[in-house]
C-alpha cells in the first residue's frame, strides 16, 4: 500500500523522533484538558501574520541562477518549537528562470537563508547575514574551487583508493578559519559528506571539488573521524596512519594551497610517507546522563583552531574505556569533550549540553596519556527586551519602518579573546543565536563559563540600544550596567532578569576618510569610532560605536544613540587584523580611555540628533604620533 | 521513505548521535596468535610494496559494524620484492585476507579479492596467494540535455552476460562511482567483458533540512532511459575505453499547483497548517517514478493559501493537517482531495476542514497503585487509529504525568486507542473503557463530539520470548558482501493488537539463540530471517518456520524455529 505524502511526513517524524512528541506538549497538561470545546491549536494561533522573503539568486557577472533550492531557517529555531517543526516539514522553494524566489508563510522574525545549487556555493557574506521577513534579498552564488593532484608512494608508484582531504586553515581574507558558520552549512555547501570522501583513482589522481575560497592544507591518509562518525569512509590500510600533508610533510612544514572561486589548482602532488603518529588518550568524567547518549570529543590545533579530529562515541563506551585519538602528528592541540542529553528539538529547555574545559596537549614524539576531561553543564542568560517608542514625531523619523522585537538577533560573546581554547569548540549558531518572543523574552543558552557580553544585531537602522541591565545586587540598589561589566557565568549558571532597552530614533552617519596632503595615506586597514564626548557618558559602553572602513575609504555607522560624539579614525594593527572575532575596543576600560584620549586630541565633535542621517561626511585622517601597532590598551593606568 | 531519510538527516544534523547501538564486546584480547603468508602476483609479476590486510570476521552484526570503525583490529603487511607477504602475530580466528588494490581485479575478473583464512594457535596458514590483473577502465562525461556537465551523478554498471561476476554500485568498501565537477566519471576495476553503463538514480540525495537534490532518471549510455536500447561497452583487463559519454534527456515540464485551505462551513482560511501532496498509486512500468518527486509538503500563509512550484504531470492527492495532531492539540481534520496535473498549472484547489471531535480521559496502569508507574507514563504516547479503513489518519496524544490525555481533531468513525510505535515504549494498551464499559471494537466518534470519561488501561511491557533456531540442510550461506555467514534476525509480530505496536527485532547470535524483550502480554508470531548477497551478487532471502506464542507475566515464553537452507527463493 502506498502511503500518502502527509502520512509519510507525519509518521516518519514520529518514528524517527519519539522526542518530537513532546514538541507541543502543554506546559501544564492538565490545564489544556479542561476546555471541552475544541480551540484552535497553539500553532494555528501563532500564525496571525505570515510574511515572505522575496529574492533573487545571481551567479557570476550577475546572471540569474535557476533551480536553486532555498530555505529560510529561523534564528529562534532552537527556542521555538513551532519554528522547529515548521522548518523540518517545509520543502525548499526553487528559484525560477529569472533566479527569483519567494519564501512564504514566514512569521515576523530574523532568518538565515540556505541556498543550494549544483556546482555553486553561497558566497561567504550572504551565508552570514540575517534576513527579516518582509525583506527582499539578493543571494550571490559563487563557483567553488578545485584542488587536484597525484598521490605516489616511496617507489614512485601511484597509490589508488586513498582518501585525500582538503583542510581549510585560513579564510580567503587571510583571517583564521571562522568557527561560526551558517547553520547546516556543512550540508548546504558541500556534497562531500554524503557522497563519501574523495579518493585517488587507479592513476593515483584525486580531485577535490566544491571548495569555498580560502587557504587549504591537503592531507592523504588518516581519518578526520573516529568512532561512529567514521562509517562512510570504508576500510583501508591508510586509515590508521597519520596523514601525509602536501607535498610530503608533517604539520609544521605542510604546504598551503590558495583556492579562489571557480579556479582549479592542479599538480598538488603528494608523496605518501607512512606517518605513524602518536595517540592522545584519557578519560571523561562528570556526565550524569544515560549511557546511550552520544559523546563528542574534538581535537583542535592550538594555534589556528582548525579541527584535526573528532571522536563520536557512546557515553557508555567512553566511561568504560576512556578515549584515544590515534595517529596524531607532533603539535599543540586542545581536546574538548561534549555530551548532549535530552531532545535537541526542544531547544534550550529540553536539550542539555555539557562541555569540558579544553585541555592543552603537546604531542612530541610520544603518546600522551591521562588527559582528564571533566564535563560541566553550560550556562544561560535569560531576560527581556523592549523597544521604547519616541514621543517627538519628527519628520525624519517617519521614513523608516518600525522595527519589531522578534527581528532582533541576540547572542552572547565570550570576552576571553586571548584564550584560544574558548574558540576551540563551536556549538553551532543554531544554539548561539536567538531572538525575543512576542513578549520580548529570550534565553541565550549553551554558554561556556566566563564573562559574556550580549551581542545584538538590530533590524534596520531605526533602533539603538539604550541600556543592558541586570537586577540590582541589593534590594534598594541600582540595576547593574551589564553592557559595561558583562555577565560573569560559572558552569551551570542560569542568569535571569537581564533587561535590554532599545529605542526608536537612532541616528546614522555615512562618510569617507581622506588623508591630508602632508601625511602619507595609511597602508593598513582602518576603523572609525564614535566616542561620546559628554563626561557623564564615559562609562556608557553602548554609546561607543565603531565600523571598519571599506577599501574605497567609505564607512557607515548606524544604530547610534543621539548625542555628542568625537569622530575618530584609527589604523588597525597587524595583530587586530589577524583576529577572527574582533571585540569592540570600548568593552575594555583601557580601550575607552584610549579612545577618549584620541577624541580629545583630534577635537572633531559631531552632534547627532534623533533620527538624524548624516551623509557624505568627510573625515580627514592625521595619524597620531604613536606607532600604529601599539595596542591601545597601553593607555590604561 | 524519502521523507524518512530527510527527517533522519535533519535529526542527524541536530543531534549527530543520540542513541547508538549497544557497545560491542570485542574478542580481541585473545593472546594466542598465528601467521598468514602468501604471495601476490600482478599480471604474473611480483609487485613490491603492495599492502595485504587481514580483517577479522565477525558473525555478530554489531561487532562487524564496530570492526569497520576500528582499523586497529586489522593486520597488515607489505609484499617484498618477490611479491611475498607475511602477517605475524595474528590473533586466532577467522579472517578475510585481501591485498588492498582498488584498481586490480582477480583472475575471475571480479574486483572482490578476499580469501578466507582460519588462524589457529602457533600455526602458519600458507599460500594465501593472489593472482591479479589491472582492471579495465571505462571513462566518460555525463551532460544534461543542454550539454552542461552533471555533477555528482551516480554511475552504475552491470555485465551484459548475467553469469559474469557482477559488482553492484554500493560495495563492501563503501565505494561508489560519481561524476566529478566536470561531469567526468572513471570506473577502474572492471573484469574483461561487455558492460551496460548508466547514470542517474532512482534515489534522491538529501542534504539535511530539506535541501535535497533531485534524482535524475536513470539513463543508459549513450542516452536512453530504456535499458533495452543501452549500447554495451566492451573492455579488457588493463585497457581503457574513454568517451563513454552519457546525455540525459530534456527534463519533463513541470507545473505549479496552488489553492487554499478553508473551514468547510464558515469558509474562513486556515493559516499555518501543513499541506502535503502525493502521487496516487500508478501502474509500474517506464512511467513509474520513484525519484522523490511524487510528494511534498508546505504550510499555508495567513490567507490559508498554499503553492507547490514544480509538479510533473500525473494524478495526485492533497491533504491538510495541523501539526497539533502529533500531540493531541489538533482542532480539525480535512477532507483529502484528488487533482490532476496535465499540461498547465493547477490553481484554486480547495481543501476543506471540519472541526474535529475529541477524546479526553485518563490512562491507568493495570494492577498498579499509581506513584512511580504513573511517572513513567510521562513518556508514553497514545495513538487513535480508525478501524475498517486503510487511511493512516492516526492521531496522537501525549500523556500528562498524572495519566490524563486528550486526542483532538478527530474525524467521525470508529477508532481504537493503542500505544505509540516505539521500541522504547514501556507500556502497551490492554483495553479501553468508555464510562466504565469496555470498547473492544473501538470508540464510536460522531461529528464534532467531545467524548469524555475514557479510561485506557495499559500494562507494563516486561514479557520476554526466548528462542532458538536450528539450521537444517547444511551450513548457512555466506553473504558475499561481508564474507560472513548470513546475519539472521528474529522478529516478533503482535497479533490482535491495535495498529501502532511495532514489530520487535533482535539479532540471532552465533549459537542460534535470541531473546526478545519489552513485550506486553499477548500473542505473537515469531520467525527468523536474513538477507544476503550470493556469490553472483544477487539479493537472496532466507527465512525460518513461523511460530505463534502467548506471553504473560515474567517467565519467558520459548520458541523453537527451523531454517532449511535447501528451501531456496528465486533470484532477485
Amino acid at each position: 500500500m502506498r502511503r500518502l505524502g502527509l502520512a509519510v511526513v507525519f509518521s516518519t517524524l514520529l518514528v524517527s523522533a519519539t522526542e518530537i512528541a513532546s514538541l507541543a506538549r502543554p506546559d501544564k497538561p492538565g490545564a489544556d484538558l479542561r476546555g471541552a470545546q475544541p480551540t484552535p491549536s497553539v500553532q494555528d494561533k501563532i500564525a496571525q501574520s505570515s510574511e515572505s522573503i522575496k529574492g533573487r539568486v545571481i551567479g557570476e557577472e550577475g546572471r540569474p541562477v535557476a533551480g536553486v533550492s532555498i530555505m529560510a531557517i529561523p534564528v529562534n529555531i532552537a527556542s521555538n518549537r513551532q519554528s522547529m517543526v515548521t522548518t523540518i516539514v517545509s520543502w525548499p522553494v526553487i528559484s525560477d528562470a529569472d533566479g527569483k524566489f519567494e519564501l512564504t508563510g514566514l512569521q515576523a522574525g530574523a532568518y538565515t537563508i540556505l541556498a543550494r545549487a549544483e556546482g555553486y556555493i553561497l558566497s561567504d557574506s550572504d551565508s552570514k547575514q540575517f534576513h527579516r521577513a518582509g525583506e527582499s534579498v539578493t543571494l550571490t552564488l559563487v563557483k567553488p574551487g578545485v584542488i587536484t593532484g597525484k598521490l605516489t608512494n616511496s617507489l614512485d608508484n601511484p597509490v589508488a583508493g586513498v582518501v585525500v582531504r582538503a583542510i581549510k586553515v585560513r579564510e580567503a581574507d587571510n583571517k583564521p578559519v571562522r568557527v561560526r558558520e551558517q547553520p547546516f552549512s556543512k550540508f548546504a555547501n558541500s556534497m562531500n559528506s554524503l557522497l563519501g570522501p574523495f579518493k585517488t583513482d587507479d592513476r593515483g589522481i584525486y580531485r577535490i571539488y566544491g571548495l569555498a575560497p580560502g587557504y587549504y592544507q591537503v592531507a592523504a591518509g588518516g581519518r578526520s573521524w573516529q568512532g561512529f562518525g567514521a562509517y562512510n569512509t570504508g576500510v583501508g590500510p591508510y586509515d590508521g596512519d597519520a596523514p601525509t600533508y602536501y607535498p610530503s610533510s608533517t604539520l609544521p612544514t605542510a604546504g598551503e594551497v590558495a583556492v579562489r572561486a571557480g579556479h582549479e589548482v592542479a599538480n598538488i602532488d603528494i608523496r605518501y610517507r607512512d606517518n605513524r603518529g602518536h595517540s592522545v588518550s584519557g578519560t571523561v568524567s562528570g556526565s550524569k546522563g544515560s549511557d546511550q547518549e552520544g559523546i563528542s570529543l574534538v581535537l583542535t590545533r592550538a594555534t589556528s583552531g582548525v579541527v584535526e579530529k573528532t571522536i563520536a562515541e557512546t557515553s557508555a563506551s567512553v566511561k568504560e574505556k576512556g578515549f584515544a585519538f590515534d595517529a596524531l602528528l607532533d603539535g599543540e592541540y586542545f581536546v574538548t569533550a561534549m555530551v548532549r542529553s535530552g531532545n535537541p528539538l526542544e531547544g534550550a529547555e529540553g536539550y542539555k549540553l555539557s562541555v569540558s574545559p579544553s585541555r592543552r596537549v603537546t604531542v612530541s614524539g610520544a603518546d600522551v596519556t591521562g588527559v582528564e576531561l571533566v564535563l560541566e553543564p553550560l550556562a544561560s542568560i535569560a531576560g527581556r527586551a523592549l523597544i521604547e517608542p519616541i514621543s517627538a514625531q519628527k519628520a525624519e523619523c517617519k521614513a523608516t519602518r518600525p522595527a519589531r522585537l522578534g527581528e532582533v538577533v541576540i547572542s552572547a560573546r565570550g570576552e576571553g579573546n586571548e584564550k584560544p581554547e574558548d574558540q576551540s569548540l563551536s556549538l553551532g549558531p543554531m544554539f548561539e543565536d536567538t531572538s525575543p518572543n512576542e513578549n520580548g523574552e529570550f534565553t541565550v543558552g549553551f554558554l561556556r563559563p566566563g564573562v559574556h557580553r550580549l551581542d545584538l544585531q538590530l533590524p534596520g537602522d531605526s533602533l539603538y540600544i539604550k541600556t543592558v541591565t541586570l537586577p540590582p545586587l541589593t534590594p534598594d540598589g541600582k540595576p547593574v550596567d551589564a553592557a559595561r561589566s558583562g555577565v560573569k557565568l560559572k558552569s551551570g549558571d542560569k542568569v535571569k532578569g537581564l533587561v535590554v532597552t532599545m529605542s526608536e530614533g537612532a541616528a546614522g552617519l555615512r562618510g569617507r576618510v581622506v588623508t591630508g596632503e602632508a601625511s602619507k595615506p595609511p597602508t593598513s586597514k582602518m576603523r572609525v569610532h564614535l566616542v561620546p564626548s559628554e563626561p557623564e557618558a564615559t562609562e556608557d559602553v553602548l554609546r561607543y560605536v565603531e565600523a571598519e572602513v571599506a577599501t574605497n575609504r567609505g564607512f557607515i555607522l548606524t544604530n547610534v544613540a543621539p548625542g555628542k560624539y568625537w569622530l575618530i579614525a584609527r589604523e588597525i594593527s597587524e595583530q587586530e587584523q589577524s583576529e577572527s572575532d574582533h571585540k569592540p575596543l570600548a568593552w575594555d576600560a583601557g580601550g575607552r580611555i584610549g579612545l577618549r584620549f584620541e577624541g580629545e586630541a583630534t577635537k572633531k565633535v559631531i552632534q547627532l540628533s534623533t533620527c538624524q542621517r548624516v551623509i557624505d561626511l568627510v573625515l580627514s585622517y592625521t595619524p597620531l604620533i604613536r606607532p600604529a601597532e601599539t595596542p591601545i590598551k597601553k593607555f590604561a593606568l | 521513505m524519502r521523507s524518512l531519510t530527510r527527517v533522519a538527516i535533519a535529526l542527524a544534523v541536530l543531534s549527530s548521535i543520540q542513541s547508538l547501538a549497544r557497545p560491542a564486546s570485542c574478542a580481541q584480547d585473545a593472546k594466542e596468535t598465528g601467521t598468514i603468508t602468501g604471495r601476490v602476483l600482478v599480471d604474473g609479476k611480483a609487485v613490491q610494496g603492495m599492502i595485504v590486510m587481514a580483517i577479522p570476521l565477525e558473525s555478530d552484526p554489531v561487532s562487524r559494524g564496530k570492526r569497520m570503525l576500528n582499523p586497529s583490529t586489522f593486520r597488515m603487511a607489505a609484499t617484498d620484492s618477490d611479491g611475498r607477504y607475511r602477517l605475524e602475530g595474528v590473533p586466532t580466528g577467522k579472517y578475510s585476507v585481501a591485498p588492498f588494490a582498488p584498481a586490480l581485479v582477480n583472475a575471475d575478473g571480479a574486483s572482490e579479492k578476499a580469501e578466507l583464512a582460519t588462524v589457529s594457535e602457533g600455526a602458519t596458514v600458507e599460500r594465501v596467494d593472489f593472482s591479479l590483473s589491472r582492471g579495465g577502465v571505462i571513462t566518460g562525461k555525463v551532460t544534461d540535455s543542454e550539454g552542461h556537465p552533471v555533477i555528482a551523478a551516480e554511475i552504475s554498471w552491470k555485465p551484459v552476460d548475467p553469469s559474469q561476476p557482477r559488482d553492484s554500485g554500493g560495495r563492501s568498501d563503501g565505494r561508489m562511482y560519481f561524476t566529478d565537477d566536470r561531469g567526468i566519471y572513471r570506473i577502474f576495476d572492471l573484469g574483461p567483458g561487455r558492460y551496460i553503463i548508466s547514470a542517474g538514480t532512482s534515489r534522491d540525495h538529501h542534504f539535511g533540512m530539506g535541501l535535497r537534490r533531485t534524482g535524475k532518471v536513470q539513463t543508459y549510455y549513450p542516452g536512453f532511459t530504456d535499458e533495452a536500447k543501452a549500447k554495451p561497452v566492451e573492455v579488457a583487463t588493463g585497457t581503457e575505453v574513454s568517451g563513454v559519454d552519457i546525455k540525459f534527456g530534456a527534463p519533463d515540464k513541470r507545473f505549479a499547483v496552488s489553492g487554499r485551505v478553508i473551514d468547510a462551513e464558515t469558509r474562513t482560511p486556515i493559516a499555518n497548517t501543513i499541506v502535503g501532496y502525493s502521487a496516487r498509486e500508478r501502474e509500474s512500468g517506464p512511467d513509474k517514478r520513484d525519484d522523490g518527486e511524487d510528494s511534498g509538503a508546505t504550510t499555508t500563509n495567513e490567507r490559508g493559501e498554499f503553492r507547490f512550484e514544480a509538479l510533473l504531470p500525473g494524478n495526485y492527492k492533497a491533504e491538510a493537517d495541523s501539526i497539533g495532531r502529533l500531540t493531541g492539540v489538533g482542532a480539525f481534520y480535512a477532507d483529502p482531495i484528488d487533482f490532476e496535473v496535465g499540461s498547465a498549472n493547477v490553481d484554486k484547489l480547495e481543501i476543506k476542514t471540519h472541526l474535529g471531535a475529541s477524546i479526553t480521559g485518563v490512562v491507568v496502569v493495570e494492577h498498579s497503585k499509581g506513584g512511580a508507574a504513573l511517572d513513567n507514563l510521562a513518556s508514553f504516547r497514545l495513538v487513535a487509529s480508525y478501524t475498517g479503513t486503510d487511511d493512516e489518519d492516526d492521531s496522537w496524544s501525549n500523556v500528562a504525568s498524572g495519566g490524563s490525555f486528550r486526542i483532538g481533531g478527530l474525524k467521525p468513525g470508529k477508532a481504537k486507542i493503542g500505544s505509540g510505535p516505539y521500541a522504547a515504549q514501556k507500556f502497551s494498551v490492554l483495553r479501553t473503557e468508555r464510562n466504565g464499559v469496555e470498547q473492544p471494537d473501538g470508540i464510536d466518534i460522531q461529528p464534532n463530539e467531545q467524548i469524555t470519561g475514557v479510561r485506557v488501561i495499559v500494562a507494563r511491557a516486561n514479557c520476554v520470548i526466548r528462542g532458538h533456531v536450528t539450521i537444517q540442510g547444511g551450513p548457512l550461506p555466506i553473504d558475499r558482501s561481508t564474507r560472513d555467514p548470513v546475519a539472521l534476525e528474529a522478529v516478533a509480530r503482535p497479533l490482535n493488537v491495535p495498529r501502532g505496536d511495532s514489530y520487535k527485532r533482535v539479532p540471532v547470535d552465533a549459537n542460534g539463540d535470541f531473546v526478545i524483550e519489552n513485550l506486553t502480554p499477548g500473542d505473537y508470531e515469531v520467525d527468523v530471517a536474513g538477507n544476503y548477497l550470493n556469490e553472483s551478487f544477487y539479493k537472496k532471502h532466507i527465512a525460518s518456520t513461523k511460530q505463534t506464542v502467548s506471553v504473560a507475566g515474567e517467565s519467558p515464553a520459548q520458541v523453537a524455529l527451523v531454517v532449511d537452507v535447501r528451501a531456496k527463493e528465486p533470484d532477485k
